[in-house]
């Protein structure tokens, strides 16, 4: 098997041993059908007036800037800092260190992008059989947004990579995560220049698309998230590089 | 295995200096030494998981540094005490590894598993297992891909009686059949004498050799000491 594609499976592998992540599968399922439940047969009945897309995006809304991020910072943990932790991050086994890297942070963006699309599923069947505005004409555009949110996701996967690589704590570096993370959702308010400079300002881009979006604002953005990722990316594996076993 | 000019220090002052070593197929080499002489950071040096400060390693021909894949692909190690996903069972560890080689079957992976003992336990977590029976595993990892090179760190560490029985035979059997070479540090004289044909003592950082003879090696060890003190 090609050396990226196989260590890509163990690393998604291990990711998925762990109970954590399984709970976060599991929630994925039970978040978008207890909502749906919830709002259409139990003590919402006002919601029941709003759109159906509303709730989705609302649901989108909680996963890419909360659900998503913590399984981001726990997994960057677990096997960036945690290996390391442990002894098991470099093995005498056939695979060059960019190669290692790369299907670490690989595997983690992948996770991401079917956690992504298990809401998006668990989000239209619970539609499908609660909702009574369930239109099948919205199918498109709630597809298209969370395709779309996995882009800025792979750029906050190489940030948390990035960071995870300078400490040599775990518990260190998820609590770092999280307090730099809550700054980054905080600062805007404070700073409001800063906003655009933040790569947490762009978890929720998928909005722009559903608007009306300029050839201008594409550009601007993609070349945003692509140089962020390539800095975070660059400096996590110069980072990774420069470890030793 | 070519080692040339080896150096390898850290701030604390320890290290190893400017070590040629060379070593044939088929061979097995016993790395002795006190501790902190150096004999693990000689075999991290050697396996690529540390950068020598100078010089140069070559395994069957390809340098280690520009070429780490092709390099590493037919060596075997178990250096440090032995990792291991904990989470997972040692039959899934071992097929994950084997993920990264070609060529490795189930069962291959059966087949090391009963030459460590660890069939029994095959299916159980490693996180239940007492620290023997998982220094069987690290020995079963660095068979796993059928190497011509396998560098054992302390491969002792920890093991029953019954442990290093069956380890000893592996280790004969290997090199007997498959013509394998093996490097081997330990802190028990006797079984490395019992193994080894060629000896590497590494006193205060420098390596010197001693073809196994008549005379005892624990009295070589300890004149070469006394020599190194001098």
């Amino acid at each position: 098997m090609n050396t990226i594609k196989a260590n890509t499976f163990n690393e998604i592998q291990k990711l998925l041993t762990k109970k954590v992540t399984k709970l976060f599968l599991l929630s994925t399922i039970l978040v978008p059908v207890l909502t749906k439940l919830l709002v259409n047969h139990l003590f919402l009945i006002d919601w029941v007036a709003l759109p159906t897309e509303n709730i989705n995006f609302t649901l989108l809304d909680l996963f890419i800037t909360i659900l998503i991020p913590l399984f981001i910072f726990i997994a960057a943990t677990d096997l960036f800092t945690g290996e390391g932790e442990r002894g098991t991050l470099f093995q005498v086994r056939p695979i060059r260190r960019i190669e290692l890297f790369l299907t670490k942070v690989i595997a983690i963006s992948v996770l991401c992008l079917f956690i992504l699309l298990l809401e998006w599923l668990a989000v239209m069947i619970s539609s499908a059989v609660f909702d009574k505005a369930f239109d099948i004409a919205d199918i498109p555009s709630s597809v298209g947004a969370f395709i779309v949110s996995w882009f800025p996701i792979i750029v906050l996967t190489a940030f948390a990579v990035m960071l995870a690589l300078f400490v040599h704590s775990s518990v260190l570096a998820i609590s770092g995560m999280i307090v730099l993370y809550l700054f980054m959702m905080f600062i805007p308010y404070v700073l409001p220049g800063s906003l655009y400079l933040l790569p947490s300002t762009y978890l929720d881009w998928y909005m722009q698309w559903l608007s009306d979006v300029s050839f201008r604002w594409i550009i601007q953005t993609v070349t945003y998230l692509c140089s962020s990722f390539a800095l975070f990316f660059s400096i996590g594996y110069y980072m990774f590089n420069r470890k030793e076993a | 295995m070519v080692i040339t000019g080896m150096t390898k220090q850290f701030s604390n002052g320890r290290g190893i200096q400017n070590i040629d070593l060379t070593i044939y197929q088929g061979e097995i080499v016993g790395i002795l030494g006190p501790n902190g002489a150096g004999k693990t950071t000689l075999l991290k040096c050697l396996t690529g998981l540390t950068s020598p400060d100078r010089g140069k390693v070559e395994l069957f021909g390809i340098d280690i540094q520009s070429n780490y894949k092709e390099a590493i692909g037919p060596v075997g190690a178990l250096i440090g005490p032995a990792v291991a996903y904990e989470k997972m069972s040692p039959y899934i560890n071992l097929k994950m590894i084997s993920r990264l080689y070609s060529g490795i079957t189930d069962t291959d992976i059966d087949m090391v598993l009963q030459q460590t003992g660890l069939t029994p336990f095959k299916d159980e977590k490693i996180s239940s297992f007492s620290m023997g029976m998982k220094q069987r595993f690290g020995i079963a990892s660095a068979l796993i891909s059928k190497p011509r090179l396998i560098v054992l760190d302390e491969p002792t560490n920890g093991l029953d009686i019954d442990g290093l029985l069956l380890l000893r035979k592996t280790i004969q059997e290997i090199s007997k059949h498959s013509g394998v070479t093996f490097v081997i540090s330990s802190h028990h004289i006797s079984e490395l004498e019992k193994l080894c044909n060629r000896f590497c003592f590494l006193i205060n950082g420098e390596v010197s050799l001693y073809e196994a003879g008549n005379e005892p090696l624990e009295d070589v060890y300890v004149r070469k000491v006394e020599v190194a003190v001098r």
